[in-house]
């Protein structure tokens, strides 16, 4: 089933790349290339080919490894996605740890004082908060803290392993615009389990035999309705790892995203064929770790019941 | 003085987003007859701040921004409308066949989906672009393209949930084919789940809008969008970022008002099976109500000279707990609900008590009163007297809130729950959920508290109860989750057990063995038992005395062969008429009681039951009859004017 899925997103995935209008060797080559000139960079690229027969040879080479060479820069496909991954990784991983940090504390309140005021507050901030778009948040940030505070006066990507505080400090704001929608999402989905999970017979027996509400959500509550919160998270890893061009635009992170863009744009099939499969693998990768996840959680998907 | 009801605060909120979104509408519609042009020049007047000439102030060109937003509500409208329901169309029809038809169909489905999950949304949105060249259509078209996978996981995961109901089911073992059946039973049903998500969608379609836009692939140029307003203005964040924030805040307001109009239509929708947890209004709302019936002291049932009935009623020697006067009001959003009015009960050491009534007659909630315990999502208010071993439990100065009630949850009263399969925590061992317990209430260290919990489980007729601590409940059969459920009540050394119809889901063996244990364990005297339970019969086998409860009070109540084979009560009457007796002539109809009990926030005046009884008068509609006994001797206490004697 998931090999499946990376088989049927990489097809589509070339099958969309060779119906763009607009031929590489120009893009290469510049527009005034000659007819020869050209046919001859084709046919070094493997361009006079028909279609399947080079997705066949993309996915032979892409089994052992070789994502092929990159038309424009010649650097190999592999190397730079190696590059840009880490920096998408990081944003992915400051933005998801933020949203849920903030995201679990929020849920549990409300969830505990379920229809009073602090419960109607966080819902009805949560519920902005999913409206706000992305973008608008990312220019509001750089606003205030780049051009009114000066707090953060340069952007860019430094690596964690050359310049660790330099790194964190290049991470915060794109981590926190990408976190914001994430935090409405992920509140109002584990409030509104927790609400459900809070009101199950064996919560009302607990409180009956003197189990305060507070130490029944933590022991009890919050491993029931995490299972659901994490499936959510893991659906989001796609969108956050190849979808956050915008705020890699905005903040000059070199991520996976922009890598992805650009080749679109420059018709660099083979850079943007490897970011699509990995994001692809990095997505199938969260389900089995979410399915995984859910299995530790739930015992009734660990040990079926023997009649 | 008026005040504002719990739901106007919602019902204001989706009257604002409505208005809003009318007012969009009308705006997308007009724009090009209105008297704004977005596309004037002057250069001399860039980016002023708004004043009454230009309301939202000018770009950097000097075009009036105004004009430029009212015209970019357009291209939101149109992305907001087609793109949603081209997807819906598209991947409804997709979900629900799969859902549907099932077999050979839905894996293929699933596939797709989780392919179109995995996929990169920039990569169709950028492809489509460079093939067709930017423009609304592109963008339309690549927005219901995105939502195709969203919409058909949905549809395949509501009609899943469809196929599987009774009606259905029952549909579908008839032969009834697959056309029909997603004509028939799915669409009306699936269809509100989609259009609900569809309004949540529409604004999802108008933020990516924005942001393909902002990032140049969007509409193009030559068209205005808030996007693009957004992306323009970002160069003068620092000199003039209302060019920035008027398009965003008009962006976002658009997106909350649908998501707001999608939580009406689905609440409304759901509002059928919403129960206690439905949107009940401000907790506030809902506590003064419940306390204003309490304070104005509406005792509509029995309860005012109550010691006196109880007196001729054998009182027990030792009593262990002592009921007065309990009142009980739940604050919902329909107002209060009085759902205990007035209840006296004693209880002996020792003694096992029934507590007979239908479903319905607030048993549970009078459970739970005695402990002050409300149902999770609701506000109660409780008043009277609950004295355990000579102690008031009722002593709070807020009648929501009884310390004394809270501490003795477990330790003084426990309670074991109907339904075994759901009293346990589903994703917890068993022995740990009983050792929870006792170490808080016994303060045991770890070990002392698994261990004490091995015993509670041997001493409840576990077998190999330390294997059996060790599982999880959906590893025990129902009468073992039944056991251990008591055990766990027993964890805090209890001296009231009250247990709520604990055999309603057990087959008459397990009943019968259980109903031996709590015998047993009431043995020494130590533990009381509350037994509650539907079934007169099987509480005169067992109780030593039953309580007819019947709309949250007392109608009757005396020693348990007295009340099954001469009930004075009509009420307690119709309920022997309608079990199945032995003694009794076979293939016989069972007399049915008509009609149900009265809601408890529309109690009739009078005697509660006056509307169902046969024997009802005048005098039973006016006033409400006192718990008391009127015989001549050998009688019990009954709340009826007209009494069977």
């Amino acid at each position: 089933m998931t090999a499946a899925v990376v088989v049927l997103v990489s097809v589509a995935t070339f099958a969309l790349l060779s119906a763009l209008p607009g031929d590489p060797a120009v893009t290469i080559l510049g527009p005034r290339a000659t007819e020869a000139n050209i046919a001859a960079v084709r046919r070094d690229l493997g361009l006079d080919q028909p279609p399947a027969s080079r997705y066949l040879q993309w996915a032979g080479r892409a089994l052992q490894g070789d994502l092929g060479v990159s038309y424009q820069t010649n650097e190999p496909v592999a190397a730079s996605l190696r590059q840009r991954v880490p920096a998408s990784l990081e944003l992915l991983a400051a933005a998801q740890l933020t949203a849920l940090a903030l995201a679990v504390p929020l849920a549990a309140i409300a969830a505990l004082r379920v229809g009073g005021r602090l419960d109607r507050a966080i819902t009805t901030v949560t519920f902005l908060g999913l409206a706000v778009p992305n973008f608008g948040v990312g220019l509001l940030l750089i606003g205030i803290f780049v051009v009114r505070l000066g707090w953060f006066d340069t952007f860019g990507y430094v690596p964690f392993t050359e310049d660790p505080l330099g790194n964190l400090r290049g991470m915060v704001l794109p981590a926190a615009t990408l976190a914001l929608p994430l935090v409405a999402q992920y509140t109002r989905v584990l409030r509104n389990d927790l609400v459900v999970t809070l009101g199950r017979d064996h919560v009302t027996q607990a409180r009956a035999n003197g189990l305060p509400l507070g130490t029944i959500l933590v022991r009890h509550g919050l491993r029931q309705s995490l299972t659901t919160l994490l499936s959510v998270v893991g659906l989001n890893v796609p969108t956050l790892l190849g979808g956050a061009v915008l705020i890699e635009s905005l903040f000059a992170v070199p991520g996976v995203g922009r890598l992805l863009f650009n080749a679109i744009i420059g018709r660099d099939y083979l850079v943007a064929q490897g970011a699509v499969l990995v994001i692809a693998l990095a997505a199938v990768a969260t389900n089995l770790a979410v399915d995984v996840g859910v299995r530790l959680a739930d015992p009734r998907l660990r040990r079926p019941a023997h009649r | 003085m008026s005040r504002r009801g719990p739901r106007d605060g919602s019902r204001l909120a989706t009257g604002a987003a409505l208005t809003w979104l009318a007012l969009l509408a009308v705006a997308a519609l007009t724009a090009s007859w209105l008297p704004l042009d977005p596309n004037r020049q002057d250069l001399r007047n860039g980016r002023a701040a708004p004043s009454l000439e230009h309301w939202f102030g000018t770009s950097r060109l000097g075009e009036d921004l105004f004009a430029r937003v009212v015209h970019g509500s357009r291209v939101s409208l149109v992305v907001g409308l087609v793109a949603p329901l081209l997807g819906l169309l598209v991947g409804g029809l997709i979900g629900m066949a799969a859902g549907t038809v099932g077999r050979w169909l839905d894996p293929p489905v699933t596939v797709f989906i989780d392919a179109a999950a995995a996929f990169p949304p920039l990569v169709v949105a950028l492809g489509l672009t460079l093939v067709r060249g930017p423009g609304l259509s592109t963008v339309t078209t690549t927005l219901a393209l995105l939502t195709v996978p969203l919409f058909a996981r949905v549809a395949r995961n509501a009609t899943l949930d469809v196929m599987h109901r009774d009606f259905v089911l029952a549909a579908r073992a008839t032969g009834t084919g697959w056309w029909r059946l997603l004509t028939r039973e799915v669409l009306p049903n699936v269809i509100i789940v989609l259009a609900t998500y569809a309004l949540v969608l529409a604004g999802l379609a108008m933020l990516v809008e924005g942001a393909l836009s902002f990032l140049g692939v969007g509409v193009g140029t030559d068209k205005t969008s808030w996007g693009q307003l957004v992306a323009a203005g970002q160069g003068d964040l620092d000199r003039a970022p209302h060019l920035s924030l008027f398009p965003a805040a008009a962006l976002m307001l658009t997106v909350v008002s649908l998501s707001q109009v999608a939580d009406a239509v689905g609440g409304r929708w759901a509002q059928g099976g919403a129960g206690p947890l439905g949107r009940t209004g401000p907790r506030r709302h809902r506590l003064e109500r419940a306390r204003a019936v309490l304070d104005t002291g509406t005792d509509t049932g029995t309860g005012t000279g109550m010691n006196g009935g109880l007196a001729a009623d054998a009182a027990p020697a030792e009593l262990r707990l002592g009921v007065r006067g309990l009142h009980t009001t739940l604050g919902t959003a329909a107002g209060a609900a009085h759902v205990v009015r007035g209840v006296d009960l004693d209880l002996a050491a020792g003694e096992l008590l029934g507590l007979a009534g239908e479903s319905g007659s607030g048993k549970s909630m009078l459970a739970r009163s005695l402990v002050a315990l409300a149902p999770y999502g609701t506000v109660a208010a409780f008043r009277g007297s609950v004295r355990l071993d000579g102690r008031e439990l009722l002593d709070g100065h807020d009648p929501t809130r009884h310390p004394t009630a809270v501490a003795a949850r477990g330790r003084g009263i426990a309670q074991v729950l109907q339904d075994p399969m759901t009293a346990l925590d589903p994703v917890a061992r068993i022995g740990p959920q009983i050792a929870e317990l006792a170490r808080r209430h016994r303060h045991l260290d770890r070990r002392r508290a698994s261990a004490l919990a091995v015993e509670l489980l041997q001493r409840v007729g576990v077998g190999d109860a330390p294997d059996r601590a060790e599982r999880y409940p959906h590893e025990l059969s129902g009468g073992l989750r039944q056991r251990a459920a008591i055990a766990l009540a027993l964890a805090a050394e209890p001296r009231v057990l009250v247990a709520d119809e604990p055999t309603s889901a057990l087959d008459v063996t397990n009943q019968a063995v259980l109903l031996d244990l709590l015998d047993e364990l009431r043995g020494d005297g130590a533990l009381s038992v509350l037994l509650i339970s539907h079934d007169l019969a099987l509480l005169a086998e067992r109780a030593d005395r039953i309580a007819v409860l019947y709309a949250g009070t007392v109608v009757e109540v005396g020693p348990a062969a007295a009340v099954h084979q001469g009930p004075r009560h009509p009420y307690t009457a119709g309920l022997v008429a309608a079990a199945p007796q032995p003694d009794r002539p076979p293939h016989q109809r069972l007399a049915v009681m008509a009609g149900s009990p009265p809601s408890p926030s529309a109690m009739p005046d009078g005697c509660a039951f006056a509307p169902r009884c046969p024997r009802a008068e005048d005098r039973c509609r006016r006033l409400a009859p006192v718990l008391e006994d009127r015989s001549e001797g050998g009688g019990h206490p009954v709340a009826c004017w007209f009494p069977l004697d």
